[in-house]
């Protein structure tokens, strides 16, 4: 009884933790979201569902519309650069795979913010990639890529790579590569060894990035606030306006249980298919 | 005479500047079990890679069946491997294992189920068939590597120290095993082990491998009885290597010195020349104790004696410092540690002495 006791009393501050930072503005969020908007007050007591009917208006349904197919997109670059990367990755010899890990995580030591400056530096009419385009004769006029849709893939894609790197390579560095050797004795060639083996046990890994991306991705307001010029508007950037410019709380919170019941689902997914609790590679 | 299945001829293999094999030969024939037996980087996984196709050697060719098959790669070439931890596949359940090699063959459906079935009723595991490899023994695990492997009807099927990481119990048990498995089958069996006694239990002929090197390629029994080098000798079974110089042979006697006096010895297989040093390979069973002196006998001293498997060992120093092992049947108590003993020997081998690498009793 008294070890018992003792053990309670020991994980006692991570339930405190949890209550106050994670289920008490939970319910703050939900509550706030039922309730009526008030110009003097911000919020009145009032019960009411029509945040969640307002979501369905087109204008607000365009900027889910929008957000999904950046994350899709974003989703899908990722996984197509960071596969390959992170599994080759884990096939280096250990000195030199320790070196590209670092090339992949030093970006992280500086500020996001700062980094996604230095993306419209590069992109901008008169940047470096518009000025070696020309240099070059690719193009003639400088292409327009700042402030469009493709920058602020550009920039989710950059900020979210390292995820689904570690996401596949935490997968593909556990893997048993006799196996390969095995299916290749047992008959497979190696485009076939791949498909069945190779890719069917990093499969975990690739998933686990899906939703490493794809859950930020709906969210990162910032990155399409500076690369967008604000003509893109996500989900993200729809939830900060009505919370600090517009201050409509009530709505504000609406959309951002739908924004979390949207990634829960995502997630709910991943676990159907990979029968797993954790994600990999969640550092 | 059998028919050759399986031929290497002149196989070279390096990595970087570390030469593994060293033109490697040998005939393989059909529905034989051959074990290469040697110790850890002797190259004898190398070899089995090669044979695979899961390597190319620089030099030398393979056949199989009387094709070359030097540069095809392992999915082209008849031949199945048990990796030594089995490499079952994770995702994939025993029946779905099994099967993969008929899978991607294109073999139907139901030829599949019934073939699987079978295969799993020939290594005992009906009922497993949706089991996941890691709810397996090791034991189970070894069965299901057979089996993914023998349903393809290899030509040849090789076996890369399959036992190894199975206790002893099971390992006993599973040598049996894979030998009836091998009369059942008919299929030619190549098989690595660094553990003599598995290579003794189940072989048809050992090859003793040696930094990349045949040593001697034998049957078990030649190969104890008559072993070519000290190597093999030691490799094999408990040995006494023993440095005399021949003073004369008397038919297939000799008398020769020892560091520790002269001793007289019955000599199986070729004679020495007289006026010659060798090195004389004595079993320890044929290392005789006795407590009165007799001709062509030494005087040594007990050091230690222990009973073990229904043999006694016991271990004794020589005038000269040399340790030998005597060992009998059944429990002997007459000598103990600290007497004094004359020891002569029955018979002896003579041996070539290969120096690096070796072990003496």
């Amino acid at each position: 009884m008294k070890k018992r006791s003792r053990a309670w009393i020991c994980v006692l501050p991570l339930y405190i933790f949890t209550i106050f930072f994670v289920a008490v503005p939970l319910v703050y969020v939900i509550v706030l979201s039922l309730l009526s908007r008030d110009v003097t007050w911000g919020v009145t007591g009032k019960f009411t569902l029509s945040n969640y009917a307002r979501i369905f208006e087109s204008s607000y349904l365009n900027v889910f519309k929008q957000s999904l197919t950046v994350a899709f997109l974003t989703t899908l670059i990722t996984s197509l650069i960071g596969y390959p990367f992170g599994y080759f990755m884990a096939r280096l010899p250990k000195k030199r795979r320790s070196i590209v890990m670092t090339f992949v995580i030093v970006p992280f030591w500086t500020n996001a913010l700062v980094r996604i400056y230095g993306w419209i530096i590069l992109l901008r009419s008169q940047g470096l990639l518009n000025s070696v385009l020309q240099i070059i004769g690719i193009v003639s006029e400088p292409l327009k890529i700042l402030y469009t849709l493709p920058a602020v893939i550009i920039g989710m894609v950059y900020s979210l790579l390292p995820f689904m790197i570690f996401a596949v390579y935490s997968s593909a560095e556990k893997m048993d590569f006799s196996l390969v050797d095995a299916a290749r004795d047992l008959g497979a060639g190696r485009i076939k060894a791949f498909w069945t083996i190779t890719f069917r046990c990093t499969l975990p890994g690739l998933l686990s990035g899906f939703v490493l991306v794809f859950v930020p991705s709906i969210g990162l307001f910032f990155i399409s606030d500076l690369l967008g010029g604000g003509k893109i508007m996500l989900v993200g950037n729809l939830i900060q306006n009505q919370l600090l410019t517009s201050r409509d709380w009530p709505f504000g919170a609406a959309l951002s249980v739908v924004m979390m019941i949207m990634t829960l689902f995502v997630i709910w997914i991943y676990r159907r298919i990979t029968r797993v609790k954790d994600l990999e590679g969640l550092l | 005479m059998k028919q050759t299945i399986l031929k290497l001829d002149n196989i070279n293999k390096s990595f970087g500047k570390n030469q593994v094999l060293h033109d490697i030969s040998l005939d393989v024939s059909e529905g034989e079990f051959i074990t290469f037996l040697g110790p850890s980087g002797c190259g004898k996984t190398t070899m089995l890679r090669i044979i695979a196709g899961l390597l190319e050697p620089d030099s030398g060719r393979v056949f199989l069946g009387g094709e070359d098959v030097t540069s095809l790669p392992p999915n082209k070439r008849n031949v199945n491997t048990i990796f030594q931890n089995y490499a079952l596949f994770p995702h994939m359940n025993v029946e779905t294992n099994i099967g993969y090699g008929l899978r991607i063959k294109g073999v139907k459906k139901t030829e599949i189920k019934k073939r699987v079935k079978n295969m799993l009723s020939l290594v005992q595991l009906e009922g497993f068939e949706k089991k996941m490899p890691n709810e397996l023994s090791g034991g189970q695990r070894q069965r299901v590597a057979i089996a993914r492997a023998a349903i393809n009807n290899p030509r040849v099927l090789l076996l890369d120290e399959p036992l190894g990481a199975l206790d002893l119990q099971l390992r006993r048990y599973m040598q049996t095993e894979l030998k009836s498995l091998q009369t059942t089958l008919g299929i030619t069996f190549i098989y690595i082990t660094h553990d003599q006694e598995e290579a003794m239990n189940m072989s048809d002929r050992i090859v003793v491998m040696r930094d990349g090197r045949f040593e001697q390629i034998d049957t078990p029994s030649r190969l104890y009885d008559y072993p070519k080098t000290s190597f093999t000798a030691s490799f094999v079974g408990m040995a006494n290597l023993i440095n005399a110089e021949i003073l004369s042979t008397n038919g297939d006697t000799v008398n020769a010195r020892t560091s520790a006096g002269v001793i007289s010895v019955l000599i199986n297989g070729p004679l020495p020349d007289p006026d010659q040093s060798a090195v004389l390979c004595i079993r320890s069973e044929n290392v005789l104790l006795s407590k009165e002196p007799a001709s062509g006998a030494l005087a040594a001293d007990v050091t230690d004696s222990a009973y073990a498997n229904g043999l006694m060992t016991t271990h004794l120093r020589l005038s000269d410092g040399t340790v030998i092992a005597a060992s009998k049947y059944g429990l002997c108590t007459d000598f103990h540690a600290g007497d004094s003993v004359f020891v002569s020997f029955a018979s002896a081998v003579i041996v070539d002495r290969r120096d690096n690498n070796e072990k003496t009793q």
